[in-house]
């Protein structure tokens, strides 16, 4: 199957100001389901930059991927700050984190700012950038998953201490932060250097079922704001794809970010965590389409995993016809697409931008 | 609603100045503020006062549960609310067990609960976990990273009417299906009720592994078990 005229780099860039492309460009969280395509077991993938790249080119060139995120797993940058991580072989299993840095709160106090060039395994998705850049140039849209400050604040304390410390300890908290901020900064420096065309800043907890919006409001959003300004101050060719996940994201203030793009969980369905209505792709496009692209209409845990190429297709069609026409729209799913997604699927949803493709006449 | 004892206040005066109907309250009042402070001296009072240890929970603990839970599904209060008020249910519940045990006093069906091996959120379980208790029901928390194996393990050795297992990732969603698939195989499937939850667990998956349900939140994860529990009944 061929692309339509534009490169996927210039079919995501279009739609991110705004202008329509020749094909819906697709996009979402790929992480261990690429290494599944090209044969390289999780562990491997995470660790090695090499097979890291590899593993994401495999996946571009067979399901025709237009923004590739460079991913791996939550705890890669926590490494940095003492989190650790477990690798578990065999098994197509995502790492994850098994211990934390900060497990009492006067550890915060010891959190060091580390060097994204040799600590953590932020190296490892640098190598990867680069064997990607070698290869694609800007002819495709590629970059990390940057955690936002308060997500980062869950990979490198639990969860659920980050939630008490959030009415027991917010000094503490918001010191972290602020920590987390400037090193996420420094670590798109390096991660923008070695290729990086688009940063995904996942903002997990800008969501109803974790922060109230006050919360949301003082502990994530001004962080996040304060990193996405940052990088675009320097880089400003670069763009930014928010990613939230839930069920209840605070869309109405989420929106109000530099960030040009927004992914959620539409299919969920998802709901404001402000107003209760349901947040579709097209209530989305009404409010919000003229200053901010939507990445969004695939059902992750449903059509993906449990359906069959026909349910994603007309999954797909469905979201193409409410959000494409105009441009701002990217086909994606709400959350990381499972390892465990049919490889039939995958390819129906290429073939569904092909099918359905500009001008939009459904 | 199966094994649920009615609500009555006893009524009247107790030792305390207080009416035991306003022990209660100070009670419920107590875990919406998450107030553990609170919550234990207002316990200690009630059963010092003579109140009956079960009652104290139901209609002051309990109910303090249930409303911020509600907030909660309306999404009026966030994850830190939800988390201190669980705090300070359990707080207080650690003062009342042993009375408890003594008046041999229990309520529920049996759970065995746990977070999915290679899957370390358990925010959700634990508070699935709390509403199970604070409703009655006798928990088994095999905590997170659980293999299916002990799941089956524990869910036979104390006779569970419910598996529930949770998970927050797409990437350990194979889990829920070796799940129902071990507790065929172990010959316990037909006896338990099996319920899933987590971010990425929709109806359409349960139904597609062969479990029996699934809550939008830990709310409303009681309710659907104990419907569950009296479909089974109704089944059997």
């Amino acid at each position: 199957m061929q692309k339509g005229e534009m490169n996927c780099y210039e079919r995501v860039a279009a739609t991110l100001n705004h202008e329509e492309p020749d094909i819906v460009p697709w996009t979402g969280l790929t992480g261990i389901v690429t290494a599944r395509s090209a044969g390289i077991p999780a562990d491997q993938y995470a660790k090695d930059g090499e097979k890291m790249a590899k593993s994401q080119m495999t996946f571009h060139e067979k399901y025709l991927i237009d923004g590739m995120w460079v991913f791996s797993d939550v705890g890669y940058h926590a490494e940095g700050f003492g989190s650790r991580v477990k690798f578990v072989g065999d098994v197509e299993v995502t790492p994850y984190i098994e211990k934390y840095a900060v497990e009492d709160p006067a550890q915060y106090e010891k959190l060091q700012p580390y060097d994204p060039e040799k600590q953590s395994r932020v190296p490892v998705v640098l190598k990867a950038l680069d064997i990607i850049k070698s290869k694609y140039g800007d002819t495709v849209a590629y970059g990390p998953f940057v955690a936002s400050p308060m997500t980062t604040a869950t990979h490198v304390r639990k969860l659920d201490n980050v939630m008490m410390d959030v009415i027991q300890y917010p000094d503490l908290l918001h010191k972290a932060l602020s920590l987390y901020t400037d090193q996420w900064i420094e670590n798109c420096k390096a991660l923008i250097g070695h290729g990086s065309n688009i940063i995904w800043h996942a903002v997990t907890r800008g969501t109803g079922e974790v922060l109230d919006l006050g919360q949301y409001l003082e502990f994530g959003w001004p962080y996040e704001e304060r990193l996405e300004k940052a990088i675009k101050r320097l880089y400003p060719d670069v763009f930014i794809v928010e990613h939230c996940c839930g069920r209840n994201p605070h869309l109405d203030v989420e929106v109000k970010h530099t960030a040009e793009g927004f992914n959620y969980w539409d299919r969920c369905p998802a709901r404001s965590g402000i107003t209760g209505e349901i947040a579709s792709i097209k209530y989305f496009k009404e409010r919000w389409g003229e200053q901010k692209t939507v990445a969004a209409g695939l059902d992750q845990t449903r059509s993906l995993l449990i359906g069959d190429p026909e349910d994603v297709m007309g999954e797909a069609r469905d979201a193409i016809l409410n959000g494409a026409k105009g441009g701002g729209f990217m086909l994606a799913a709400g959350c990381e697409y499972a390892v465990m997604t049919k490889e039939e699927n995958l390819k129906a949803i290429s073939r569904a931008t092909h099918k359905w493709k500009y001008p939009i006449n459904m | 609603m199966i094994g649920r004892r009615i609500l009555r206040p006893k009524g009247g005066c107790c030792l305390s100045s207080l009416p035991v109907e306003q022990i209660y309250k100070k009670l419920s009042d107590a875990v919406i503020k998450g107030d553990s402070v609170g919550a234990k001296k207002w316990t200690d009072t009630g059963i010092k006062s003579g109140a009956q240890p079960l009652d104290l929970v139901l209609n002051g603990l309990v109910i303090g549960m249930r409303q911020l839970g509600d907030r909660y599904t309306k999404r009026l209060v966030g994850l830190p609310q939800l988390m201190l008020a669980a705090n300070t249910f359990y707080s207080a519940m650690e003062i009342i067990k042993p009375y408890l045990k003594k008046t041999g006093e229990t309520t529920g069906h049996k759970v065995v609960i746990g977070t999915v091996q290679f899957d370390v959120h358990d925010v959700g379980k634990n508070l699935v976990k709390t509403m199970f208790e604070a409703s009655g029901y006798e928990v088994y928390d095999l905590g997170n990273d659980v293999p299916v194996t002990k799941f089956i393990e524990k869910a036979k050795e104390v006779n569970a009417d419910i598996i529930a297992a949770s998970t927050l990732m797409t990437a350990t969603m194979p889990q829920m299906e070796a799940l129902v698939k071990a507790a065929k195989e172990a010959g316990i499937r037909e006896k338990t009720v099996i319920m899933m939850g987590g971010a990425p667990i929709s109806s359409a998956f349960v139904q597609h592994v062969g479990a029996d349900g699934s809550a939008e939140d830990c709310v409303e994860a009681v309710k659907v078990a104990d419907q569950l529990l009296e479909k089974k009944k109704a089944g059997a």
